[in-house]
């Protein structure tokens, strides 16, 4: 629905919406001050954990989210070993190894006031991509001689990707893309010669594939339950502005295999944002894997593939 | 030895008694209107019959002399005494009882409540139901029937929800199509225009096996014929709206005709204060809908019907500024026609050919125009069916009434396109679902067994396909009700009823809002069924009052709703996408209703306890949790007392639990989003159990007073009437805000306070 037909809905509600009343809601405490644990791992960095403590929905300061620095971390390593992590900041715990992709983890942490926690999760393998293909000779370039500094239609860049998913177990992914452009700047007025610096942005990429998402939906994760164990041949497409494309040296895709925990906690969380605020929206329930408590432990591995890019 | 050759002499006298059929029908002498259910009552043998929707009856008796009574509530009986040599046919009119005493609607007796077979239905006569206060005067069907024991609602809403069922389970027919939307003004009125109808019959369970494709209820609105006997008219004028029927005969007591309109003036209302904000702008809202009727009596066997209803709502607003043009607006209607075709094949059978076509479709649009540029998005989504159906009735004799049929629908689903254009593009853009055709068809058969005197059995089967993206659908569903007479006053009634419904509705579940979208069973998306057994008592009081006491258990599954996060708001998404399916529903609960349907006063008193509850895979973690209109309690109280000839009174007073609603109970601190390309907000809002918390409960007093005079030309009528007397703040959303210190709070939002009214009727 667009702005303008959104705005005759709620103003017919609020014209009909004759009166409000402040009413007293007895909310249980159950929920409150509990050890919220969010330990996103990511397969080439060591283990990371944030701790904090959650808020009763109608406190004062529910937006303030008391960080937890007093608390035991463990790590609990397939091989019956342990690494407790150390504090590097409020409610920040550091380890000194890696997880170590398709390894399966456990975590546990304890503070003064609050009940233990703890979750665990399988580390995602990484899922090397064994072809990428794209095909820019659609893309709307400025026209030869053109006086235009440069043109900014969003184009879309078709890029073919395939991969082999491993059988027998549900599989998450992403696609990112990344793009590396040089600009042309000069230190002093003609006749200085141009000099050339290079940058790395992001470039918005989207699945473009019916078998696994509607069209024009922007989704960027998805999951292997059509595919299960064959090799995917997919379509994604990239958007990425002419002037820029002619700018761009080199392509980095990075193909990211998600835990299963952890896609459901970004789907719903997503979700959650989304439903924020439209009083016509399903409540949504941020999924959580942590027991008795919020919070997310779960991980990402990538494989990254980079292309260089040669501009006329 | 002597008594044995005395049977054998009068054996042959007993089987060779001739038997001959009365057939006929029954009407309102002054109108011609079919008395639709009135009884037909052999005084001799006690044997009787109801006449039919098309007001035909039949009943089968030995050669002899007769007295039938035909009678009808609030209309004065007939009894006929004649001597039956043949098949007879004898048309009944029958005197308005109101008209012969001026006031008073006296009793007179039909076939009573713990006489028949079906239970769980209620009949409201029109006329008390159009003498019951109204929000702003608007005289709502839909909105008595919420008054009944096991249907809820919720604030101001028409929205129906039958013993736990949900807003698309209901079966709601007009002249016997179904109605997709009958909501008006966002769901406050519905489309069913009081003075254009002649019944309504609700029933909730022990369906007959004649009604099919829904789950939980069927409402039957039976528009009038009009007026075969001479011109007649009314009409009202109120704050918001104006309405006018006229009815008469064509060619008289051969073709009548009936018009009915009506249609709001917010608009023009509001248009200079719009004006005075802005001089260039334009906004507003109505609605309207047209009635009409003609019926034409071919012969004594033939007679066609043609009935219509059109109706759309608008909301519109137009600006311009710095030389363009905006214009925007909601538009949602319905189309309804049908061609009925009544035939008395025989004198115990009875057939009705009915065709019909229907549309429903909602409609968002913008535009965006001015420099030589236009831009235009349009949202539409509807529905459209073609349907046949063969009604016949056999009477072969009083103790059996033998229904059966055949019906085909074409459906055509359009369940929300989203179009973008600009003048220069090349092509539309167009996002969303795909039309989806598809066919339903359904047969059945039952029987009204009047196995010895206390035990009268309803048994039937319907079945039903629906075939849809090369998938076909099928069901045999098995119903049964019966009463045991416990005494001539009261009986003992049970029944079961299987249902399957292969279309679905995906709705807020609050608002009945015109983006409510109808969608079908798909491959993947499987038809929702139903299974309910009901047990109950019903008896009589000096033929004054009417109480019954029944208990339910419903069962449901491939239930659906909206995932978690999706709106409805959201047309740009598939409704595929926005669909949890596969959920299951069970309800149970105990209504009581007591009823007054003659005298000074008149009116009811219902009581509902009820549980009802929903499990989705994917929903709450797939535990069970209340559904929306699970309301412990529903208390409701309806009369009218009729002073004299001059002067009534009406009150309704309405008490409900609070509604279930989920709220968020603790906030914490999500992670942070391990991609640059994904933006997490910072706090989450938990929720508990999906539905755990309870609205305040709801009730509200409404009061009317009438004052009729007699004039000239007929009677006029002014009422005044109060909605939500005591201004009651009936909750109707909540959600968290703060107060006046910053501190987090609740908010509750309610719609009506009290709200008084004025009208203005007229009837000649």
């Amino acid at each position: 629905m667009n702005v303008r037909s959104s705005r005759i809905l709620v103003v017919f509600m609020i014209f009909l919406t004759s009166c409000e009343l402040l009413v007293e809601v007895d909310v249980p405490m159950d929920n409150a001050n509990k050890l919220v644990l969010n330990g996103l791992q990511v397969s080439d960095s060591v283990w990371s954990v944030e701790l904090s403590r959650s808020n009763h929905i109608l406190s004062p300061l529910r937006e303030n989210h008391f960080t937890v620095s007093n608390a035991t971390v463990t790590i609990h390593n397939p091989d019956g070993s342990t690494e407790v992590l150390n504090a590097v900041g409020p409610g920040r715990y550091k380890g000194t190894t890696k997880p170590i992709p398709g390894n399966h983890y456990r975590i546990t942490a304890a503070a003064a006031g609050v009940e233990a926690v703890e979750s665990e999760m399988t580390m995602p393998a990484v899922i090397p991509i064994t072809k990428v293909e794209w095909d820019s000779s659609n893309l709307m370039m400025p026209p030869a001689n053109s006086p235009q500094q440069g043109w900014y239609i969003n184009n879309r860049l078709p890029v073919n990707i395939t991969f082999n998913d491993p059988p027998g177990e549900r599989n998450y992914y992403q696609v990112e893309a990344w793009g590396t452009f040089r600009s042309r700047y000069f230190l002093g007025p003609p006749p200085a010669e141009p000099m050339y610096d290079t940058a790395v942005f992001p470039i918005t990429m989207y699945i473009d594939d019916p078998a696994l998402s509607f069209e024009d939906d922007y989704k960027r994760r998805f999951s292997d339950h059509v595919f299960d164990g064959s090799t995917f041949s997919g379509a994604f497409v990239a958007h990425v502005y002419s002037s820029e494309f002619q700018r761009m040296i080199g392509l980095e895709l990075r193909f990211i295999t998600i835990s299963e925990p952890l896609y459901k906690y970004m789907e719903t969380l997503e979700l959650s944002e989304q439903a924020s605020g439209d009083p016509f929206s399903q409540p949504v329930q941020v999924y959580s894997n942590v027991s008795n408590t919020f919070g997310i432990f779960g991980g990402i591995s990538y494989y990254s593939k980079k292309f260089v890019i040669k501009q006329p | 030895m002597r008594t044995i050759l005395l049977l054998l002499f009068l054996l042959p006298c007993v089987l060779f008694a001739q038997k001959y059929t009365i057939s006929g029908y029954v009407r309102d002498a002054a109108t011609g209107e079919s008395l639709i259910g009135s009884a037909i009552l052999s005084r001799k043998t006690l044997q009787g019959t109801t006449a039919n929707v098309h007001g035909f009856y039949s009943i089968t008796l030995s050669s002899d002399s007769v007295k039938l009574v035909y009678s009808y509530v609030g209309y004065s009986p007939i009894e006929l005494k004649f001597i039956l040599k043949r098949d007879t046919t004898i048309d009944v009119g029958l005197e308005n009882a109101s008209q012969l005493e001026e006031v008073v609607v006296n009793a007179s007796r039909s076939e009573e409540i713990q006489e028949v077979s079906q239970m769980s239905s209620v009949n409201v006569p029109i006329e008390h139901i159009k003498n019951l206060p109204a929000l702003l005067g608007q005289v709502d069907v839909l909105k008595i029937l919420q008054l009944m024991p096991g249907v809820k609602s919720s604030e101001g809403s028409t929205g129906v929800y039958v013993r736990g069922g949900g807003p698309d389970q209901n079966l709601m027919l007009l002249d016997g199509v179904p109605v997709y939307n009958a909501s008006h003004l966002f769901g406050f009125f519905s489309v069913f225009n009081a003075d254009a109808i002649n019944r309504v019959e609700l029933i909730k369970g022990g369906f007959p096996a004649r009604y099919g494709g829904r789950l939980s209820s069927v409402i039957d609105v039976t528009m009038k014929d009009g007026n075969m006997k001479e011109l007649h008219g009314e009409g009202s004028i109120d704050i918001i709206a104006a309405k006018l029927t006229v009815e008469g005969p064509i060619k008289k007591d051969k073709t009548s005709f009936l018009v009915s309109t009506r249609r709001t003036y917010i608009d023009y209302l509001i248009q200079p204060i719009v004006r005075a904000q802005n001089p260039d702008a334009r906004f507003g809202y109505f609605f309207y809908d047209l009635n009409t009727k003609f019926n034409h009596i071919i012969n004594k066997r033939n007679r066609i019907y043609l009935s219509t209803y059109l109706g759309d709502d608008k909301a519109y607003a137009r600006e311009k500024s710095d030389g363009f043009e905006d214009e925007a607006g909601l538009l949602w209607g319905n189309i309804i026609t049908a061609f009925r075709w009544n035939n008395v094949a025989g004198p115990r059978l009875f057939s009705n050919l009915t065709a019909t076509y229907s549309r429903y479709r909602f409609n968002v649009f913008s535009k965006t125009e001015g420099n030589g540029e236009v831009y235009k998005t349009d949202y539409f989504s509807g529905i459209r069916d073609w349907a046949l159906k063969m009604d016949y009735d056999f009477i072969p004799t009083p103790n059996h009434y033998i229904r059966y049929g055949v019906a085909g629908i074409a459906h055509k689903f359009s369940p929300g396109a989203y179009t973008y254009k600009e003048a220069d593009a090349p092509a539309d853009t167009t996002i969303g679902s795909r039309k989806v055709v598809a066919g339903e068809f359904s047969a059945y058969i039952e029987d009204d067994i009047k196995v010895s005197p206390n035990l009268k059995v309803n048994a039937g089967l319907h079945l039903s396909a629906f075939a849809v993206e090369n998938r076909w659908y099928h069901s045999i569903q098995p119903r049964v009700s019966a009463r045991y007479l416990l005494s001539d006053k009261m009986s003992l009634k049970a029944s079961y009823a299987s249902m399957m419904q292969f279309i679905h509705l995906l709705t807020n579940a609050g608002l009945g809002l015109p983006t409510d979208l109808w969608v079908p069973s798909t491959k993947d998306i499987k038809p929702q069924q139903s299974r309910q057994v009901a047990l109950g008592l019903a008896r009589n009081f000096n033929a004054m009052y009417e109480v019954s006491l029944e208990g339910y258990y419903k069962t449901m599954t491939n239930l659906i709703d909206y995932k978690e996060g999706t709106s409805f708001v959201d047309v740009q998404t598939d409704w595929r996408d926005k669909v949890s399916s596969s959920g299951k529903g069970e309800s149970y609960g105990a209504e009581l209703l007591a009823q007054k349907k003659v005298g000074k006063v008149t009116g009811w008193v219902g009581y509902t306890l009820s549980w009802t509850y929903r499990q989705f895979d994917d929903l709450n973690n797939g535990k069970w949790f209340p559904y929306k209109y699970d309301r412990r309690h529903d208390i409701s109280v309806a009369m009218t007392h009729t002073w004299n000839d001059r002067m009534d009174f009406s009150a309704v007073w309405v008490y409900g639990t609070g509604s279930a609603v989920t709220l968020p109970t603790a906030t914490y601190l999500a992670a942070k989003s391990p991609s640059v390309f994904t933006y997490y907000p910072q706090t989450v809002e938990y929720y508990g159990e999906r539905n755990s918390f309870r609205m305040r409960a709801y009730h509200r007093l409404d009061i009317s007073f009438s004052f009729w005079k007699s004039k000239d030309w007929g009677r006029s009528k002014w009422t005044l009437a109060v909605y939500n007397l005591y201004s009651r703040r009936n909750p109707f959303f909540m959600e968290l805000s703060s107060d006046d210190r910053g501190n987090p709070k609740f908010v509750q939002y309610s719609l009506f306070p009290i709200i008084p009214s004025i009208n203005y009727s007229f009837k000649f």
